[in-house]
């Protein structure tokens, strides 16, 4: 069973996914809330671990998308930013925030519960629009992304599965996948906040991670092309 | 013929002003001295207190009728001319003849100041010639009447004119030029507010629009969403309610915000997508702001490509669904309709006549080039770029 909470203003349309989850075998919903505080306030979501929350990116409190999405985090929650509209910096900030996966709420609820399933099991959702998101990032503090990493990113922007992003570029199935992964290592550095020391020191010993991190993905890029 | 509308506060206004204050002190040091020795041996003494009068009388009216309209009437300047050609004659005739008194006759003064002014007032350049040369001609026969047989004629004629002609053209001159520089300064500080009051208008725009994308998301997109979806029901009437809410809340949306601007590129695949959308294909599309100067010839190879491509989806592909994305990057149009359909072996060699004549021979006629994936199974995607 997978607990899943959810955090959107809209009551009708907290209803509608309640009632769909309510015939998925394998998810529940554990608690649903107007706000990000409210949700960590109740006792139902607190007992909670390895959930998934639907957080709406656009909340009537005017609350920082990305600091929500910071704050669940902290609490252990896995986060799945959804929204019917969205500007991409939004997105972005989010996804650097540590979101894991951004849907547009039009995607229909089976393509939901299915984002859900990658994302309990520790994965993340590339949908189109976060790789478009992510590609029209306008924000100055933006990652600077290689010419290759944006061309996986206008392909998954394009709808391409990860074959045919492969079969398209001319490149290995798991060269595609390592692109997707080094834009998430370079939005996350980007995320991380750094306020204690301990903190600092963290960030250092997972940079030394990271450049190893790269040293297989130049590997993989060599055996891919 | 009115000189200027100047307009308060501008540079064109100042010039004028400063012009006004130079007419007004070279009158006021040419007519001190006569002042202060009215009562000296005129013929008639009386007489010359009277004129004097006049002239000061007449200054006061002028400059102040000049300093509330911002300048000085042609009238006035005219006026003014008559008056300095009277005195010509009249003081003239009241100076008691010698060369020892010549300096008691203040009328060349008088004369020179209105030369100077009709110089400054009278457009255009040759009327002020006519009316200057007017009292030039009055001085010449007064002086030629009056003339000392001593004294030789050409040198006084010469003295008294070459001031009168001179102040004239250097006024005018100076009037002129500093109206020039004074509208110059005008039109770059017109350029400068209306380059600010574009800047502000344009964050206004954005905050309008940031607003407007905020109501709607919260309102009308997802209301539909949510009815689309299956989430909201629309027979009840709490949703009916709620449609009813959402739609007042963008009839009045429309009705403050202005069209924007339209883009023949934009609005031809736009066109494009409700063709495909007609044939009932669901097209989910995300589109870059788009160059408007693509030629038109690339704009309707591009547009008849793409609806190629959405017809090969809705005739071979399987699926009601198709993806359009329109990327402009690094001055490249990257157009790509991909569908998750059946696919097919594109090999190029068994491309039908659409793929091959409509996309690809299409976007090559136009400096462009087309390229199709696919693999039976794993969807197709169709990528047009331009230039190629």
């Amino acid at each position: 069973m997978i607990p899943v909470a959810v955090v959107d203003d809209d009551a009708m349309l907290v209803d509608g996914l309640r009632t769909w989850l309510a015939d998925a075998a394998d998810l529940r919903l554990v608690a649903a809330a107007p706000t990000v505080a409210d949700l960590l306030y109740t006792d139902d979501a607190r007992r909670v671990s390895a959930g998934v929350v639907l957080l709406d990116l656009m909340l009537r409190d005017n609350s920082d998308p990305a600091i929500n999405v910071r704050r669940l985090v902290e609490a252990r929650w896995r986060v799945l930013v959804v929204s019917v509209w969205s500007q991409p910096g939004e997105v972005a900030a989010t996804f650097a925030a540590g979101a894991r996966g951004y849907l547009t709420k039009d995607r229909g609820l089976p393509a939901l519960g299915e984002a859900i399933r990658h994302v309990a099991a520790g994965e993340t959702v590339y949908s189109p629009e976060l790789a478009y998101a992510l590609l029209r990032d306008p924000r100055p503090a933006g990652p600077h992304l290689s010419p290759q990493e944006r061309a996986v990113l206008l392909a998954y922007a394009s709808g391409m599965t990860l074959a045919s992003t492969a079969r398209h570029l001319g490149i290995r199935l798991d060269t595609a996948n390592t692109y997707l992964k080094r834009v998430k290592a370079k939005y996350q550095q980007i995320g991380r906040p750094a306020h204690t020391k301990l903190d600092l020191a963290n960030r250092v010993r997972e940079d030394g991670l990271a450049r190893d991190r790269v040293r297989e993905d130049s590997l993989a890029r060599r055996t891919g092309s | 013929m009115a000189p200027t509308t100047a307009l308060a506060g501008s540079a064109q206004h100042r010039a004028n002003l400063a012009i006004l204050v130079l007419l007004g002190l070279q009158r006021l040091s040419y007519l001190a001295p006569p002042l202060v020795n009215h009562g000296a041996s005129y013929r008639f003494a009386a007489l010359n207190l009277m004129l004097l009068g006049t002239v000061v009388a007449w200054n006061v009216v002028m400059f102040w009728q000049a300093r509330l309209r911002g300048w000085f009437s042609p009238w006035m300047a005219w006026l003014d001319l008559g008056l300095a050609c009277v005195l010509v004659v009249v003081v003239g005739a009241n100076t008691p003849p010698g060369a020892a008194h010549e300096d008691l006759n203040w009328s060349s003064r008088t004369s020179q100041a209105a030369a100077a002014m009709a110089g400054a007032v009278l457009v255009p350049a040759p009327l002020a010639a006519v009316a200057v040369a007017g009292l030039l001609a009055t001085h010449a026969a007064v002086t030629v009447v009056r003339a000392d047989p001593a004294e030789p004629l050409v040198a006084e004629l010469v003295t008294c004119l070459n001031g009168i002609l001179w102040f004239a053209i250097i006024i005018g001159f100076l009037v002129r030029y500093l109206r020039r520089q004074g509208a110059r300064l005008d039109e770059t500080a017109a350029q400068r507010l209306s380059a600010e009051t574009r800047r502000a208008a344009e964050h206004a725009h954005h905050s309008v629009r940031t607003e407007h994308h905020r109501l709607l998301h919260n309102t009308a997109l997802a209301t539909l969403t949510g009815i689309a979806t299956g989430g909201l029901d629309h027979h009840s009437e709490k949703v009916r309610q709620r449609c009813a809410r959402d739609a007042e809340r963008i009839r009045r949306v429309l009705a403050e915000q202005p069209e924007n601007s339209t883009n023949t590129l934009t609005d031809r695949l736009a066109a494009v997508v409700a063709e495909a959308e007609d044939q009932g294909l669901r097209v989910r599309y995300v589109f870059d702001p788009l160059p408007e100067d693509v030629p038109a010839d690339a704009v309707a190879a591009i547009g008849d490509a793409t609806h190629e491509a959405f017809n090969n989806v809705a005739r071979h592909s399987g699926v009601a669904e198709a993806r359009l994305t329109v990327a402009w990057e690094d001055h490249r149009l990257t157009v790509r309709v991909v569908d998750g359909g059946r696919g097919f072996d594109a090999d190029p060699r068994h491309y039908g006549f659409g793929l091959a004549r409509s996309i690809v021979g299409a976007l090559r006629d136009v400096g462009g080039a087309a390229r199709v994936t696919s693999e039976p199974g794993d969807g197709t995607v169709v990528e047009l770029r331009w230039p190629a």
